[in-house]
């Protein structure tokens, strides 16, 4: 016991006087290292809709430089259609804050995640040969010509195809919708489910 | 430490026993006699005694004795004698605390604090044991604030919950929350950075910002909590404008026998359990303990559903010894927590149109089974303190202090987003506190401390999150000195303090292009208190206190940015009018060329205390005014490629709360006593003219409890029913719907009124059912929280939005404490 009494005793006035002696040497000097670099990959700046026929590209794009900052999201086109011809719908999905060219292009990881992600869309009623209706974000099995599938064999929606009326429309609704369903994707996943990355309701217009 | 039995000390009445005398160290000296009448019935043993000066001689009036864990209490006289009657039970642990007369003279003792135990082995058949703890004494230069302490006891009985909401039974204190696992304890109307926490005497170092970071603290190794009502500035440093929390670990009293104890329980709700082992030892130069706690819960349920992703799993550890010399003392304390707290599934709305759907949904968007698994959203937390401290007590009435803390905080939250795997906020916080405190010698009668602290805290984020981090890096360094006194005469005690503090930030930053930015800012800041205590008469007491404190707006607050849920927040530094008048976020502003400033509270405290006949009455009422006082704002409407999104900015404007706490304690009978409580709280914007946003509602509740003795084959059995009442919030702002604001029809701007997105839920009623019981060195508690399983929603729980409260919830916690009696 006495023993213990004074290897405690010891003890203690050794740790203490560590602490002391530490304290001594604090505050060298207020440089503060900045926090490393962070590649935003979350962020989505520019989103381009390609429609395709044989060798000619119709293009609509919607663009928002600071992101969550207060200048607004702007459609700088219309999607502006001919009649009577059918469309490949391709994406171009951009981050342009990012630097490294992997991190710019949105659509090939959207692609790589595509059992989370799927593209919905609204039109003006029946103002396509094909797909008819209005798309399928009201009711998510109207019908639409996916031409994608992941892994569970669902739809993804990075590549469709469009076929226009010989009747055109003025100043309709082409809406696209993007939706992260982590875990939510299912076979009755409907444009309510998960999270929107982006939401772009263009005008329409096929003549 | 025991002085041997002084003959001349004794004042002996109705011996039925051999009588103990006591000495409370080197100046007190207690006297007394347990005097038994069994076959009178329960209720008909007392206790008599005689407390006297040891050194002189003289007898001690006005010192408060009290048979803990009743309401029996009673003052001694001027001959420096009580006697408590109608006792209920033959083993009883007095409490002696000595408002006014021996504060001093309790401290100056050389031998213990004030709060040692000491045993007695009682030779007295009936008396089992008899031990004698003086209360703790109201740390200096918050004597005259109300405050409220909770012991272990009642701590205990319920380990799976937080600390915010262990402490929310009393009369003005809430909590505000984020689901069932991150509460902020709420004082008055003020939580986070207002509200000083301190963890064993040491500012808690944690990501104190927003409202969804709890204080990492595990009430299992809590052995005291106390709640300090007023703006305890001087005393413990900025940040307190609201209030403190005080959480102490074990004290490490000597002369404790050997205790080894382990409490586990169960609950249905969530399928949670505990268990939580401890043990500690005494003697006289030497204690430790050491104690652990694993907790962990599942999904919980509300009545009508589960609330997928709300478990949590806990693990922690303590720790600590003391050396006690003739007139020094060392202590070593050490506590580790982990945590990894979900954070509900349904809650992550990131569109104005996915939080409308989620706000007009009857039940939440996702519910999925049962389940212990912790997914996204969670937050993983790490906690470690590490504490030594040394008393010098180098002469008659005068120690000096030293303490040294060093605190580690880790952080990481996910979040349900494309890199799940990726934390999205990875921070390490760094500690170190220094305590130099000198308790001066008697000096024209006045009783003080005199202290001097060095903090520091250095923050870092980790790399790899893929988003910017919104809180820099920075390095703060505030050097303080503060000074308390107190001067007592007959029955009046003035109290008054002053505190000079100097703080420099040292901030380096990344803006959304990964430019980085560079700041450095410094505070000079005096505050000061002043306080008045009188003892009105042996029944009353009234306590007042104005006292001042002061806080840098918290890092989150200058610097964030960017989308929490479906809103875009800008911190004070982010955000800038340019000479159109148009909001600009394009750089961040150096603190100086700003007009941020310092926010400063006052507040105004008065406590009135009167026992008349078996009630007593307690009420409190408040004044606070803050000035700059830090919170969001609406700004407008932002369009983005989610659609358009609400943002808000932090603005400054000095509010003002005014409010009071009322309880009414009563012994109905002899085992039937209760306790009714009122808080009521009203708080406005002077500036804008406009409500606060999330302030407490009025509550009220009352609590009767049963108590039986010597039942069956228990020793005690508590049975107690605690109805309460929450009323509907309507002081509010008003209401508008994410959908009209997305659609532009109000148009939002930076003068728009205040506004929430949903109403404020409407008023509850709840009841709670418990019953303990004791038995050998068995407790079992059974408690029953929300009975009748109704669907409600917390205005302050910020998941309100989404989803009800839990519903009904058994808890069951056994106790095992085995005290071994044969001590040395």
């Amino acid at each position: 016991m006495k023993t213990m009494r004074k290897f405690f005793h010891y003890a203690f006035i050794a740790i203490l006087s560590t602490a002391l002696l530490t304290s001594c040497d604090d505050d060298d000097d207020d440089d503060v290292m900045p926090p490393a670099e962070e590649e935003e990959t979350e962020t989505i700046t520019d989103v381009t809709l390609l429609f395709i026929n044989g060798n000619d590209t119709i293009r609509a794009s919607a663009k928002d430089n600071d992101d969550l900052g207060p200048d607004p999201l702007i459609l700088l086109d219309s999607v502006r259609l001919a009649v009577n011809t059918t469309y490949d719908l391709r994406f171009i999905i951009e981050n342009g804050i990012a630097d490294d060219p992997d991190e710019i292009d949105i659509a090939a990881e959207i692609a790589e995640e595509d059992d989370e992600h799927q593209i919905f869309f609204e039109f003006t009623d029946n103002a396509f040969a094909s797909p008819t209706g209005n798309g399928n974000i009201d009711q998510f099995d109207d019908p639409l010509n996916y031409q994608d599938e992941d892994e569970n064999m669902r739809p993804v929606g990075l590549e469709t195809q469009w076929e226009t009326p010989l009747t055109g429309t003025t100043n309709g609704l082409f809406r696209v919708l993007l939706k992260h369903q982590p875990n939510l994707k299912a076979d009755d996943s409907t444009a309510q489910d998960g999270e929107d990355d982006f939401d772009l309701p263009f005008v329409l217009i096929i003549e | 430490m025991i002085k041997g039995l002084s003959s001349e000390f004794l004042k002996v009445k109705n011996v039925s026993g051999i009588l103990q005398s006591v000495a409370l160290g080197g100046m007190l000296c207690i006297c007394f006699n347990n005097n038994t009448c069994a076959q009178r019935g329960e209720c008909a043993y007392s206790a008599s005694g005689k407390i006297v000066d040891l050194e002189s001689k003289e007898p001690i009036p006005f010192v408060t004795v009290q048979a803990r864990g009743t309401h029996k209490v009673t003052l001694t006289d001027e001959r420096g004698e009580f006697v408590l009657k109608n006792l209920c039970d033959s083993l009883n642990t007095l409490v002696f605390s000595c408002i006014g007369y021996c504060d001093t003279i309790c401290e100056s003792d050389h031998h213990h604090d004030a709060s040692t135990h000491i045993y007695l082995t009682q030779k007295v058949t009936q008396l089992d044991r008899v031990t004698i703890k003086a209360e703790t004494n109201k740390e200096r230069g918050t004597k005259s604030i109300s405050q409220i302490s909770l012991q272990e006891n009642e701590i205990k009985r319920d380990l799976t919950q937080t600390l915010a909401s262990a402490i929310s039974d009393q009369q003005g204190v809430t909590f505000t929350s984020i689901g069932t696992n991150i509460q902020l304890p709420v004082i008055h109307g003020l939580y986070g950075n207002r509200i000083l926490v301190l963890n064993n005497g040491f500012k808690h170092g944690f990501q104190n910002w927003g409202t969804d970071h709890a204080p990492e603290i595990d009430i299992a190794s809590a052995d005291k909590i106390t709640i300090i009502k007023g703006a305890a500035g001087v005393r413990y440093g900025p940040e307190a404008l609201g209030g403190a929390i005080s959480v102490e670990n074990n004290p490490l009293n000597l002369n404790n026998p050997f205790t080894a104890s382990v409490t586990a329980g169960y609950q249905t709700n969530g399928r949670g359990y505990f268990v939580n082992p401890q043990v500690s030892q005494g003697t006289e130069h030497f204690s430790y303990y050491l104690g652990g706690n694993y907790t962990r819960i599942g999904d919980r349920h509300a009545p009508d559903y589960s609330l997928t992703n709300s478990g949590k799993k806990e693990m922690s550890f303590n720790g600590g010894i003391r050396y006690h010399l003739k007139s020094f003392d060392f202590k070593i304390q050490y506590s580790y927590l982990d945590q990894n707290l979900a954070q509900l599934r349904t809650s992550i709305a990131e569109s104005a149109r996915t939080f409308n759907r989620a706000l007009e949904s009857e039940k939440p968007i996702f519910i999925r089974p049962f389940s212990y698994d912790i997914n996204e959203p969670n937050q993983l937390a790490a906690h470690h303190l590490g504490k030594v401290e040394a008393n010098w007590w180098y002469s008659e009435d005068a120690k000096i202090t030293f303490r040294y803390g060093r605190q580690f905080n880790q952080r990481q939250e996910f979040d349900v987003r494309r890199n799940v795997e990726l934390p999205i906020i990875d921070l390490d916080l760094e500690t170190e506190d220094y305590q130099l405190e000198w308790k001066h010698p008697d000096w024209f009668s006045l009783d003080g401390l005199i202290g001097f602290q060095y903090f520091t805290q250095l923050n870092d984020n980790n790399p790899g999150t893929q988003v910017t981090p919104f809180v820099p890096n920075y390095k703060t360094s505030r050097y303080s000195g503060f000074v308390v006194e107190s001067k007592t005469w007959n029955r009046n005690t003035m109290e008054f303090g002053a505190r000079f503090d100097y703080e420099r930030n040292t901030v380096a930053g990344r803006q959304q292009n990964q430019d980085v930015f560079r700041d450095q800012f410094t505070f000079t800041n005096v505050t000061a208190s002043l306080g008045y205590v009188r003892q009105v008469s042996d029944n009353s007491t009234f306590r007042t206190n104005l006292g001042s404190a002061w806080r840098t707006p918290n890092m989150a607050e200058l610097y964030s940015f960017g989308q929490h849920g479906f809103k875009v927040t800008y911190g004070l530094l982010r955000y800038r009018f340019n000479e159109e008048g148009r909001v600009r976020t394009d750089r961040v502003l150096k603190l100086d060329d700003s007009s941020v400033e310092l926010e400063r509270g006052f507040k105004w405290i008065n406590e009135y205390r009167r026992k008349i006949q078996d009630n007593v009455h307690t009420a409190t009422f408040y004044i606070n005014y803050i000035e700059n006082f830090v919170y969001e704002a609406p700004l407008g409407v932002f369009g983005t490629f989610r659609g358009p999104m609400p943002a808000f900015v932090y603005r400054q404007d000095d509010a003002l709360f005014v409010g009071f706490d009322y309880s009414w304690e009563r012994d109905w009978t002899r085992t039937l006593s209760g306790i009714f409580g009122i808080s009521y709280l009203w708080s406005q914007n002077v500036e804008k003219n406009e409500t606060l946003i999330n302030q407490p509602p009025v509550s009220t509740s009352y609590k009767l409890t049963w108590t039986k003795r010597d039942f069956w084959i228990l020793h005690e059995s508590n049975l107690s029913i605690r109805p309460s009442y929450t009323f509907k919030q309507w002081q509010a702002p008003r209401t508008v719907s994410p959908t009209v604001l997305a659609s532009g029809t109000e148009e939002i701007t930076a003068n728009s009124e205040i506004f929430d997105f949903a109403d404020a839920p409407e008023g509850y009623f709840l009841l709670e059912l418990s019953w303990n019981c004791q038995w050998n060195g068995f407790s079992l508690n059974i408690a029953v929280n929300n009975v009748f399983d109704i669907g409600y929603r917390d205005y302050l729980n910020e998941m309100r939005y989404f989803a009800d409260e839990p519903g009904r919830n058994f808890l069951f916690t056994l106790n095992y404490t085995f005290t071994d009696k044969e001590r040395k």
